[in-house]
């Protein structure tokens, strides 16, 4: 057990010494989640710049009422030629076109931003509005024969308004810092030990690997000092993260502590064991390099980390989930957003994490016993000891 | 000149014998913008994928049907089947025939007061998006028809309290009749994986350009660069062919993702020529930065340190890996700070049609920042002990 331990300070010795490790483990994901947070949690957001081209003198008029009354959204009178090209440059964030020979308000919002689907949305509600006053102004002016339920074929009860109601029959999806705060906290747990993997290599490199498996340490204390060195790393990084994302953006990692740890602990290792194998496969820091970012970001995105897998196409979501980075943040989410009641599908994904650990730990142990031959002098020496 | 383009070449023979290199230069780029392109919904040349609805009520006369059925057709992309068995339509639901269903209660708003509303939808197992965007759409329809029937019966309410006779004039002067719908248009240069396609190739090109600039004045290559200090050519010349080298393969990946896009996703980068000039300008504006992070006077570990805050830090600052829009003015200020947030501008900005004129200010802001940094990289190196290039 000693010699587990020496080597697993080892590992940390490594991290703590390098001020790159140090920045990668803590801050780049606190930094990475502080600004996906605020841009996609909303805090801090600008008004919303509306550009309003004005048609029919009653439209326009009620749609200028109803962007002046509301909040956090500021619009200007332009013609169209002038508010296509706002919105081209990005100085606004949609156009609202009143109708003049048509009988529709026009939107144009820019699709790629954020902003542009939050005018989108709101402007959406303004519509319903101003739709309904319109109506009611052009009946009560006009005395249409609509408004004469004899004539109009369909009796219009003076009842108030009933209540618009769209029940969401699926489980919600996870969205703004619900997502940034497990997605940064699965993508770098991972990166980081994957990188942490070049501690091998060097070792391996400098011959270090050969003098230390010389002395009585086997090659089984030496892969579990350095895979249980990992996986405390990652634990520390997961701690950190999580409990950066419930102080600050509130996001409920807490709801089920226990199964949130486990969740935690199942993806640590598999990372770490991740680690462990391409330590073993790559034979140069370069080498390492180009596949542990190759492989993590391609995971990373497919997984879910990026972005909600649910806004997916089907068969990516299928593929998606049944990596190590899509178990996670299936477990995370459920945890997150249910509590214990997310504990089946947390459940469900620890045993893909344990299948993947394995996995990752198996061929990592098989290709370090197989990937290194001692020299012919030092078998000799060995086993005439 | 010659000196330049031999020391370039001979950089890129030793880099392009090492197959990471390949690996990080070219198949990271492509993997990640393939990935980013199909998961972003769009595979094959810009098509948008049509979402299948399935309506199901009592009767398909139902104003409410009705009113749905309008609304999924005005939206484009909306296909909708109508079924009157709830098992039949959970059927087809978990077969994939359908993305979403919607179900809509007995009884009609219009005729009856008190017919309740209560729409629900339901998603399949992995189609929670398309169900999210068939609810919205669900909402704001069932909202405008509400509206008017809310408006038709305050007149109904405010004909009975005056006792109005309905076939008398009304005095107050008539607005056009018009009954106010939304529609959305788009510009048709409005493309969401133009600004993400743009994003990555400043991220992927800034990303390889450090790495492989501190590979160069990497420690274990110090020998290397002694003996090309022991040459006869200028160090401005060893830089220039630094830099050179750096920048050639920073285009190559920008025009990677640049192409991927196009041909992948149909993603319009507008016109050719300034398209090239902007992934030029921003390859040596890429390497100037890297050169200048990568002979940061301080110790290697600093260096490193300082140069992926900067690359990775930048890229989420600078709004490449995520639309920056909805940030604040004061965060969207820092990003100004940042390579990306110039570049990704840039790029954005030619995928929707703006001219060179529109983007003028956003070329000078990156042909700026590139020649900052190269300013200050030449202070760096004049700095340095003779002897070490």
């Amino acid at each position: 057990v000693r010699k587990v331990w020496v080597v697993f300070l080892s590992e940390w010795l490594y991290v703590v010494r390098d001020r790159i490790a140090l920045l990668m483990l803590i801050l780049m994901p606190i930094l990475f989640t502080t600004v996906l947070g605020i841009v996609f949690g909303g805090a801090g957001n600008s008004p919303l710049r509306i550009g309003l081209v004005p048609g029919d003198v009653t439209i326009t008029s009620a749609l200028g009422d109803a962007l002046a009354a509301e909040k956090g959204m500021r619009y200007s009178t332009l013609s169209r030629s002038e508010a296509e090209t706002g919105l081209r440059r990005g100085t606004l964030d949609a156009v609202v076109i009143a109708p003049g020979g048509t009988d529709s308000i026009q939107i144009m919002t820019d699709s790629t931003t954020q902003r542009g689907y939050d005018a989108y949305a709101r402007i959406m509600g303004i519509q319903a509005a101003v739709s309904g006053r319109t109506t009611a102004v052009t009946l009560a002016a006009k005395l249409l024969p609509e408004a004469d339920p004899s004539t109009a074929g369909v009796k219009y009860t003076a009842a108030a308004l009933p209540e618009v109601q769209v029940i969401r029959a699926w489980k919600t999806v996870a969205e703004g810092v619900l997502q940034v705060s497990p997605g940064m906290l699965v993508m770098f747990i991972l990166m980081f030990a994957a990188y942490s993997g070049e501690g091998i290599v060097h070792e391996r490199a400098n011959g270090t690997l050969r003098r230390l498996l010389a002395t009585p340490v086997s090659g089984w204390q030496y892969l579990s000092g350095r895979l249980m060195g990992k996986v405390s790393v990652g634990m520390v990084q997961f701690l950190s993260l999580a409990g950066f994302g419930a102080l600050v953006f509130h996001v409920n990692w807490g709801s089920a502590p226990g199964m949130t740890l486990m969740t935690g602990l199942l993806f640590t290792t598999a990372s770490a064991a991740f680690g462990l194998l391409l330590g073993v496969v790559c034979r140069t820091p370069d080498q390492l390099s180009a596949v542990a970012t190759t492989v993590c970001l391609a995971l990373a995105a497919l997984g879910g980390t990026w972005w909600p897998i649910e806004a997916t196409p089907p068969a990516l979501q299928t593929f998606g989930r049944m990596l190590p980075t899509g178990q996670a943040m299936r477990a995370f989410h459920a945890l997150i957003l249910y509590g214990p009641e997310g504990a089946a599908d947390a459940k469900a994904a620890w045993l893909a994490l344990g299948g993947w650990g394995l996995l990752f730990l198996v061929l990592g142990v098989m290709l370090f016993r197989t990937g290194w031959k001692r020299p012919a002098a030092m078998r000799a020496s060995r086993t005439a000891l | 000149l010659i000196q330049v383009l031999r020391l370039i070449e001979a950089e890129l023979i030793s880099r392009m014998r090492d197959k990471s290199f390949w690996l990080e230069a070219l198949l990271l780029p492509v993997v990640v913008t393939a990935i980013m392109g199909i998961a972003l919904g769009r595979v094959g040349h810009g098509k948008t994928p049509t979402v299948q609805v399935g309506i199901v009520a009592d009767s398909r006369d139902l104003l409410t049907v009705q009113v749905l059925e309008a609304a999924f057709k005005a939206a484009g992309s909306l296909n909708t089947d109508f079924y009157t068995g709830t098992d039949e339509a959970r059927a087809q639901l978990k077969n994939r025939k359908l993305d979403a269903l919607v179900f809509v209660p007995d009884g009609d708003p219009a005729t009856d007061a008190k017919a309740t509303v209560k729409v629900s939808v339901e998603s399949g197992k992995t189609t929670q998006f398309q169900a999210a965007m068939v609810a919205q759409i669900t909402e704001a329809a069932l909202r405008t028809m509400m509206a008017e029937i809310g408006a038709r019966r305050s007149v109904a309410d405010l004909m009975a309290e005056n006792q109005a006779d309905p076939s008398a004039t009304w005095t107050t002067p008539a607005p056009t009749p018009v009954s106010a719908k939304l529609e959305q248009v788009s510009l048709k240069q409005f493309d969401a994986l133009g600004a993400q396609f743009a994003g990555l190739a400043i991220f992927f090109s800034l990303l390889s350009a450090f790495r492989l600039m501190v590979n160069i004045f990497g420690d274990h290559r110090h020998g290397l660069n002694l003996r090309l200090a022991g040459i006869p050519a200028h160090p401005a010349y060893v830089a220039a062919g630094f830099i050179g080298t750096v920048a050639l393969v920073a285009a190559v990946q920008t025009l990677t993702v640049l192409v991927v896009g196009r041909l992948a996703f149909g993603v319009h980068w507008g016109a050719p020529v300034p398209l090239i000039l902007a992934a030029l300008l921003a390859s040596v504006a890429s390497a100037a930065v890297a050169l200048a992070l990568a002979v940061l006077p301080l110790s290697s570990s600093a260096r490193g340190l300082i140069g992926t805050l900067f690359v990775l830090g930048g890229s989420v600052l600078g709004g490449s890996l995520v639309p920056f829009d909805g940030a604040s003015p004061t965060l969207q200020l820092f990003a100004r700070a940042t390579l990306h947030y110039w570049v990704t501008g840039l790029f954005t900005g030619l995928s929707r049609g703006l001219t060179v004129t529109e983007v003028a200010r956003l070329f000078v802001g990156v042909a700026a920042y590139g020649s900052g940094a190269l300013i200050l990289a030449a202070t760096f190196l004049a700095r340095r002990r003779p002897g070490r290039a």
